[in-house]
């Protein structure tokens, strides 16, 4: 997608703005963002471009907020006390414990940032090995999966649905498994 | 006893710049590789939500670590950002040692092997920033030296991991194999042409990005670009350093061919701007950075296409570092104004050009 300033540049900002009450989105180059920056005086630093993505991909939008402070509900990190308005500045994380309690924040972010949802790679040396080699298997496998139905190879699809299917719940049952062991 | 703590960069300035030292380069666009990797220690707080407490901590657990390990050579160098002079803060950033963010950040600290390859950042956004810098283009070495690093370490420390989002890091930019490789590109014939807009157009499909080394946005000094991944969820780091492998060997064949087209159509026009660039570098008295830069950058392109006889490339690679601010300032032994800083770029330059004259 092409930025809708300049349309020159390839769109990989998204931005959105609320004027008047009324939510605007749009996909700019990161120059054209840069210089918007500028002009509306809102900081859109790096980090803060991070932050934009998660308001994105939260479900209270930012004007219900501003109009009901009183209402607002914050998620905060149990473990390190990191609170979610200090994500959205900052687009940073206070621990390991932060990636599950903001999830549901940080899924699409993380769609819009990576090319994939699973990591698919090394491990540290001796620490859930078998967990980590089997999500690695599925990623390749949903990668597949893509694949088969963007040519239309719908039987191959269904074999491989069925896979993923087996192969995730394998993976839930061994992450639940590892967890009650180590409480 | 192996670190030695130092209270200032003199140790570094006494020995040449590693990454620019590539003799038996293949390729003179590609200046130098690198590959960083991220790594928090699990149970601590990142850095964001730490403080001195946990910051020292974590300092103190890295440096048991790195000591017992022995990753970076029997003797190595430690930095603490915060109790250097501000040209010494600059000199590590202008050898591309330390980033801005650990220099900003108080309870950081720097690790260096003697031969300046290899970094650890402490307590920058992360724990723990693992790098490996390379002359020319050396992707796959610099992944398998920092592989090392991190294993060595790994047996030492436990690091934040999970089985799905891999590798857990302050920014959620970072996750998965924490890797961010890249590589330093000279592209003056792609600037000249203005084919970086398509380039940082075409790159960013691929999830890649391609920026200015010191200069806003795409603008740069030098025409020196930096092309790095974007991902690191959803790709291992082999497939992440040969896509970005494939990418560069592109670009390079690119700039290469402008490069001959300029020799070829607008060969006056090459000549001119490269004489003028020579000119302005060997006789001005005062020499801001921009101008320095971008004059440097055409005289390593016209040594690259043999335009001239004897200067050699090495004393160009060595002015690109030494008219930094902070290199001038250490070389002066004082803190130099805005004006004094032109006025001693310029003698410098003079100096070292007059020794090693190509006429």
């Amino acid at each position: 997608m092409l930025c809708e300033i300049c349309n020159k540049n390839e769109a990989t900002i998204h931005i959105q703005e609320i004027v008047g009450g009324k939510k605007k989105s749009m996909h700019l180059c990161s120059s054209c963002a840069a210089a918007r920056q500028k002009e509306s005086g809102i900081d859109f630093g790096p980090f803060h471009l991070a932050g934009l993505l998660y308001k994105l991909s939260g479900n209270q939008p930012a004007e219900q907020n501003e109009n009901t402070p009183e209402n607002k509900t914050e998620l905060v990190c149990p473990q390190c006390s990191w609170r979610e308005s200090q994500l959205n500045s900052s687009g940073r994380l206070g621990c390991e414990n932060c990636y599950k309690v903001f999830s549901s924040l940080l899924n699409d972010a993380l769609k819009k940032m990576h090319h994939g949802s699973s990591h698919v790679g090394k491990q540290p040396s001796g620490k859930g090995t078998e967990l980590g080699a089997w999500h690695c298997e599925l990623a390749r496998l949903q990668k597949r999966l893509q694949q088969a139905i963007a040519e239309e190879n719908y039987e191959e699809a269904a074999i491989l649905r069925d896979k993923v299917n087996d192969l995730k719940a394998r993976c839930e049952k061994l992450s639940r498994q590892t967890e009650s062991g180590n409480e | 006893m192996s670190e030695f703590e130092m209270e200032n960069t003199d140790c570094l300035l006494s020995s040449p710049v590693n990454f620019l030292d590539d003799q038996n380069s293949t390729s003179p666009i590609v200046i130098s590789s690198r590959v960083r990797l991220a790594r928090n220690i699990k149970g601590m707080p990142f850095p964001p939500a730490g403080d001195i407490c946990s910051a020292s901590e974590v300092a103190a657990m890295v440096k048991e670590a790195v000591d017992l390990c022995k990753v970076l050579g029997d003797e190595y160098w430690s930095f603490t950002p915060s109790s250097l002079s501000m040209a010494d803060r600059l000199v590590l950033l202008e050898r591309r040692l330390a980033s801005s963010e650990l220099l900003q950040s108080v309870e950081a600290h720097l690790h260096v092997s003697r031969d300046s390859h290899k970094a650890i950042m402490v307590n920058e956004e992360d724990h723990l920033r693992l790098q490996v810098v390379m002359p020319g283009l050396q992707l796959k070495k610099c992944w398998e030296d920092i592989n090392v690093i991190d294993d060595a370490l790994s047996s030492k420390l436990d690091m934040a991991y999970d089985g799905t989002l891999g590798y857990l890091t302050a920014c959620p930019s970072n996750v998965g194999t924490a890797l961010r490789v890249s590589a330093m590109l000279h592209l003056p014939a792609m600037n000249m042409e203005k084919s970086i807009v398509q380039l940082e157009r075409a790159l960013a499909k691929l999830g890649l990005t391609v920026r200015g080394i010191s200069g806003e946005g795409s603008e740069s000094l030098g025409n020196l670009y930096q092309i790095s991944n974007q991902s690191t969820l959803g790709e291992g780091e082999t497939e992440i350093i040969s896509q970005l492998g494939r990418v560069i060997d592109q670009v390079i064949e690119h700039e290469e061919s402008l490069r001959a087209k300029l020799m070829e159509h607008r060969r006056n026009n090459l000549l001119d701007v490269v004489g003028r660039s020579y000119g302005l570098l060997r006789y001005s008295y005062l020499l801001t950075s921009r101008e320095a830069y971008n004059a440097l950058s055409m005289v390593r392109l016209g040594v690259d296409l043999g335009l001239f006889n004897s200067l050699d490339i090495q004393i160009v690679n060595e002015l690109f570092v030494a008219v930094g601010t902070g290199h001038l300032q250490k070389l002066a032994m004082r803190e130099l104004s805005e004006r004094e800083q032109n006025a001693f770029r310029a003698q410098i330059v003079r100096e070292r050009l007059k020794k090693n004259s190509p006429l």
